[in-house]
């Protein structure tokens, strides 16, 4: 069987490319989900020309028309996975044309595994592997030139077009075109001088007039650095290929068999290194918010045992839609009153201000939630999200602006995934029908009205409660912002405003907080027996302190017993500096 | 490029849409048909680029005939909107000047074609400038994020950036400002950590670094002196909060305001005791067509929150030497708002020197999230006041400013869904009438409803910004040059 012959090279691309869906679909779904909600991509016209504000708009465009799929189940893996594939088989081809070596199959595994590594930034879109495949694709029809002079033009006008098109895709043209390997149209090094030059200004020649900053301009449609690895493995990819053509012929096997675990390693030590699974353990926590399940918020959130606001944060939402928050408050990591909200501030980062608007809508707060939903979406790395496109609709929706809503829906209404969502929603202004959802959401709404600051989360949260004691959840919030910042006083002044005479069981806690205030204040056994507290309860306190009185205030010593009381909260939490 | 793109696209789509026969109605209706936007009855220059428009209701096709008063004239076919072909609708239009043309729309609903009444539109000869610039920012402004401003031909649907804060991220490019439309003389502040005030004077370019010990801020609330060798400043402290209840968003309120007057030629900061008061919020400052006169909002301070819905400004003046670069001792109300229950905002005179329009609202200097801002038009010389209820609606009308020959102004209105500003064109005849506005027209009209930034500032240009971005990075990346102040 000659090497030409050998078809198995196919199991080592299939391979890769299998293994990168099943590391995509098992381990890192989430990252891609949250890839298609920070992009909108509409079938307009109107929408399609705004791609020729920057360089790079096919691979823009293509790259954010396959985002799109994203959203479904198992679709960004699938989407990914066929990339891999295309790219493998592009540079194999490549590879054999310039080379005419023996392995290129096993060298193209190289890049392929860069772009699966770098795929697990959220930084990385799509669009580079797109340009990727389109400077190949280019590349292979420039190599159909034969005459040496018109293939120098020709690779001139190719470096422009591709920026146009590819954008920094282009340095891939640049490296096939003036690397050694590529033996047919090898340039004099005057001629490859010239087209290192051009390509090193391209972008310095437009990035004016495509308003972007020197490194932007390098770098676009990638948002980092680190996206250039890719052009950088094809590098190493053409050179190894080229460098070890006497070892591919004297040791195939060796070759053959030994690289690619090489290369698994290399992939493995990669993810490694760059994928965040940290991220991507919040980011299903988002994402799983965003779908409409809390109970998968909770179980993963118990699964993970994160310490961090974000997992403070999902958990708290997903705690408080299902009338749970001041029963479990304590039975979750809780850095302060940090995992209640999270601050629309220039000091933060876009995640934090894109994440933000969840607990607004929850309590109420649509101007809020509004004004965090229009933030998130600007300072996204596109200025466009689905998904929040979907909640300024909603917002909308509830607070009865309609033509607002309208708009929003009209442009999803252009989208192929959203589409259903959005006209549901348009025929319920048609019909002018207001289902169970939007007449809750209504009925949380303030009908009077008060100013407060982008940060002042608790008295907007009072004045909601205020409005409407009904709303539990804001209620809820409030309580536990005070529990969670130990403001016991003003804690107990409002359960008794908001909570009291509602003579509902009495979540744990609330009544440990009530104790620590009731106790504080010298009350009556009569006013104690007057807020229902169970006598089980009376007693873990009266254990607790006595606990707390014979070990000093150790609290190694009473962790075990009451580690998830609001006692040892009260007693031990300290806040230190916000966390990253 | 994109001009290329578009002439491209546009003879595309006129290939396909070639049908261009006159269609016989099997239903004909009375009413005219409901447009968007809504060109009915508006009034337009002669240079505008064709009013592209949709019909409200669904249909498979659309069909428009348009005539002049001599019956010339052509139809144009669709299948989701108008899109008149540009040569023909520009000599159109030329041939009708002065006068009128007559449009007929026609949809086609089930396999039926019906046909609505036919509507006017009036051409002016009054002509208008070359274009607009404006900012597009998203309705959210406590911190930057994607912006900039451009600049657009009216006679075309080619819009183009001026500056975008992507050149420098973590920017906030605002208030652009020119001198009587002329780009010549621009104004346009930067914020962040590499910001200043980059002032265009004719060819010179300068980065400003405008705080100074007695002012409250950067300048803020920018308007150059008809002579270009003075600008007016506000310098505002301003703060930005949130209502609790729907109908209402946001609310920007100074919590102290002064007015200043930067002298170009000897970068200086000239100050004046009245326009500086502690008890008083000053701002909004312009000047007067003839350059002598400084006119300012002014209201007296109030505490925040708690009086934040008594803060009501008046419109007031004060004398300006530009010769001596002094200012009058005696300030005159020359609108009191207050007295009304009312608050004056973007006062705005007219390049001719009759007319001061403004925003009319019911509180605040920050009209933009007021629903009940209208825009008023105060007649210099009779002093007479009156609601330009042609061009009000019942959401706010905010920013505006004045063609160079004062016939026509263009103005701020979230009128199409309450949350985004869209640009809105008006005639003004030699009697203060206002015709019909029209809103910017675009090559598709479903543009402004996929666009997610709002129109703000909108201002007349009579001949493209040329603004050279190197010298702006670089300057941008300079100390500036620090304003003086006038001993």
């Amino acid at each position: 069987m000659t090497v030409k012959n050998d078809k198995t090279h196919w199991v080592y691309g299939s391979a890769l490319v299998l293994l990168s869906f099943v590391f995509f679909q098992s381990f890192y779904a989430y990252h891609l989900f949250f890839k298609e909600q920070v992009q909108l991509f509409l079938y307009s016209a109107e929408y399609f020309l705004t791609y020729f504000d920057k360089p790079g708009w096919l691979a823009r465009f293509a790259g954010d028309f396959l985002t799109q799929f994203f959203y479904l189940r198992g679709g960004g893996p699938a989407v990914l996975s066929a990339l891999f594939l295309i790219e493998w088989l592009l540079i194999t081809k490549i590879l054999r044309q310039i080379n005419h070596s023996s392995t290129p199959y096993l060298w193209a595994l190289i890049p392929v595994g860069m772009d699966w590594v770098l795929h697990t930034r959220l930084s990385h879109p799509v669009s580079v592997s797109a340009g990727t495949i389109l400077v190949l694709l280019f590349f292979l029809a420039y190599r159909c030139i034969s005459n040496h002079k018109i293939a120098f033009i020709a690779g001139i006008l190719l470096l422009f077009a591709t920026y146009w098109l590819a954008g920094s895709a282009m340095y891939i043209l640049l490296i096939l075109l003036v690397l050694p390997a590529n033996k047919n149209h090898r340039f004099p090094l005057y001629k490859q001088l010239v087209l290192v030059l051009l390509a090193s200004f391209i972008p310095y020649l437009f990035y004016q007039k495509y308003l972007l900053t020197l490194q932007q301009a390098y770098l676009f449609p990638a948002n980092q650095p680190s996206s250039l690895l890719l052009a950088a493995s094809i590098l190493l990819a053409v050179l190894f290929d080229f460098s070890t053509k006497n070892i591919q012929q004297n040791h195939y096997r060796i070759l053959r068999f030994g690289l690619p675990p090489f290369i698994l390693i290399l992939v493995a030590f990669g993810l490694k290194s760059m994928a965040n699974f940290n991220l991507e353990k919040i980011l299903s926590l988002d994402s799983e918010t965003y779908f409409g399940h809390p109970d998968q918020v909770l179980r993963l959130s118990e699964k993970y045992q994160l310490n961090n606001r974000y997992t403070a944060y999902y958990t708290n939402l997903a705690l408080a839609q299902s009338g749970q928050l001041p029963e479990k408050l304590m039975e979750v990591y809780q850095p302060a009153s940090d995992g209640l909200f999270l601050p629309v501030s220039q000091h933060e980062n876009w995640l934090t201000i894109l994440f933000s608007n969840e607990a607004f809508y929850l309590v109420g707060d649509m101007n809020m939630a509004q004004h965090s939903a229009m933030l998130g979406m600007t300072f996204s790395p596109y200025h466009r999200s689905s998904r929040m496109v979907k909640r300024l609709a909603d917002i909308n929706l509830v607070t009865g602006d309609y033509p607002a809503a309208a708009k929003y829906l009209r442009m999803l209404n252009k989208t192929l995934l959203h589409k259903k969502w959005a006209t549901d929603r348009l025929n319920l202004i048609r019909n002018g029908e207001s289902p169970n959802w939007l007449i809750r959401k209504r009925q949380q709404i303030a009908q009077t009205d008060s100013l407060r600051k982008a940060y002042d989360h608790l008295p907007s949260v009072q004045f909601l409660v205020g409005q409407n004691p009904e709303n539990t959840i804001a209620r809820d919030y409030l309580l536990c912002h005070l529990l969670l910042n130990k403001e016991i006083g003003a804690f107990r002044q409002l359960y008794d405003r908001y909570a009291r005479q509602q003579n509902l069981p009495l979540p744990s806690a609330y009544s440990e907080a009530l104790l620590v205030s009731l106790f504080q204040a010298g009350a009556s056994q009569d006013e104690l027996a007057s807020y229902n507290i169970p006598s089980r309860k009376i007693r873990e306190f009266i254990n607790y302190s006595n606990l707390y009185e014979r070990s000093g205030g150790n609290p190694e010593k009473l962790v075990e017993l009451y580690g998830k009381s609001y006692w040892f909260y009260y007693h031990f939490a300290t806040k230190t500096a916000m966390e990253p | 490029m994109n001009r290329k793109l578009y002439i491209f696209i546009s003879i595309l789509v006129l290939a396909f849409s070639a049908c261009r026969h006159a269609i016989v109605p099997d239903t004909t209706k009375a009413n005219q048909p409901d447009l968007f936007p809504d060109y009915t009855g508006v009034t337009i220059p002669v240079s505008i680029a064709p009013l592209n428009f949709n019909v409200n209701e669904a249909h498979s096709a659309i069909h428009a005939e348009i005539t002049g008063t001599d019956q010339s004239g052509f139809s144009v076919s669709g299948k989701k909107f108008i899109q008149w072909p540009s040569r023909k609708w520009s000599e159109l239009l030329a041939k009708n000047t002065g006068d009128s043309i007559r449009i007929t729309v026609s949809i086609k609903q089930n396999g039926n074609w019906i046909q609505y009444a036919p509507f006017t539109i009036y051409i002016s000869p009054d002509p208008i400038d070359y274009g607009l610039a404006y900012r597009l920012v998203a309705p959210g402004y406590e911190v930057y994020s994607k912006m900039g401003i451009y600049q657009r031909d009216l006679s075309t649907f080619q819009q183009s950036p001026i500056i975008e804060n992507t050149l420098v991220p973590g920017s906030c490019v605002n208030c652009h400002s020119f001198r009587l439309t002329d780009p010549g003389y621009l104004n346009i502040h930067m914020r962040g950590p590499k910001g200043g005030t980059i002032l265009k004077t004719g060819d010179e370019i300068n980065l400003l670094n405008t705080k100074t010990p007695r002012t409250l801020s950067n300048f803020v609330y920018p308007f150059w002196h008809p002579s270009g060798n003075f600008l007016a400043y506000s310098v505002n402290n301003i703060k930005q909060v949130f209502h609790e209840t729907k109908g209402k968003r946001v609310e920007v309120v100074d919590l102290a305001s002064d007015v200043i007057v930067y002298d170009v030629k000897n970068n200086l900061t000239l100050y004046c005791d009245q326009l500086m008061s502690d008890s008083v919020f000053e701002t909004f400052p312009t000047f007067s067509s003839d350059g002598r006169t400084l006119y300012f909002c002014a209201s007296d301070a109030k505490e925040f929150p708690s009086e934040y819905q008594q803060v009501r400004y008046n419109l007031c003046s004060l004398a300006f030497d530009p010769e001596t670069a002094t200012f009058g001792t005696r300030i005159d109300t020359v609108f009191h708002a207050s007295a009304l229950g009312k608050s004056v905002t973007f006062p705005r005179p007219s390049p001719d020197g009759r007319y001061i329009m403004f925003t009319l609202t019911d509180y605040g200097n920050f009209s933009i999230w007021h629903d009940e801002a209208d825009l008023y038009l105060l007649d210099v010389q009779s002093g007479e006041c009156r609601a330009m209820d042609a061009v009000n609606s019942n959401r706010t009308e905010s920013y505006h400013s004045w063609s160079s020959n004062s016939r026509w102004f263009v103005f701020s209105s979230r009128r199409i869904d309450g949350l985004y500003t869209r640009p809105f064109i008006a005639h003004l005849d030699e009697n203060g009438n206002p015709g019909k506005p029209f809103l910017l027209p675009q090559e598709n009209p479903g543009h402004h409803d996929a666009l997610l930034f709002s129109y703000n500032i909108p201002e007349f240009i009579n001949q493209p910004v040329k603004l050279d971005m190197h010298q702006v990075e670089h300057l941008l990346h300079t100390e500036g040059t620090k304003v003086e102040q006038r001993e």
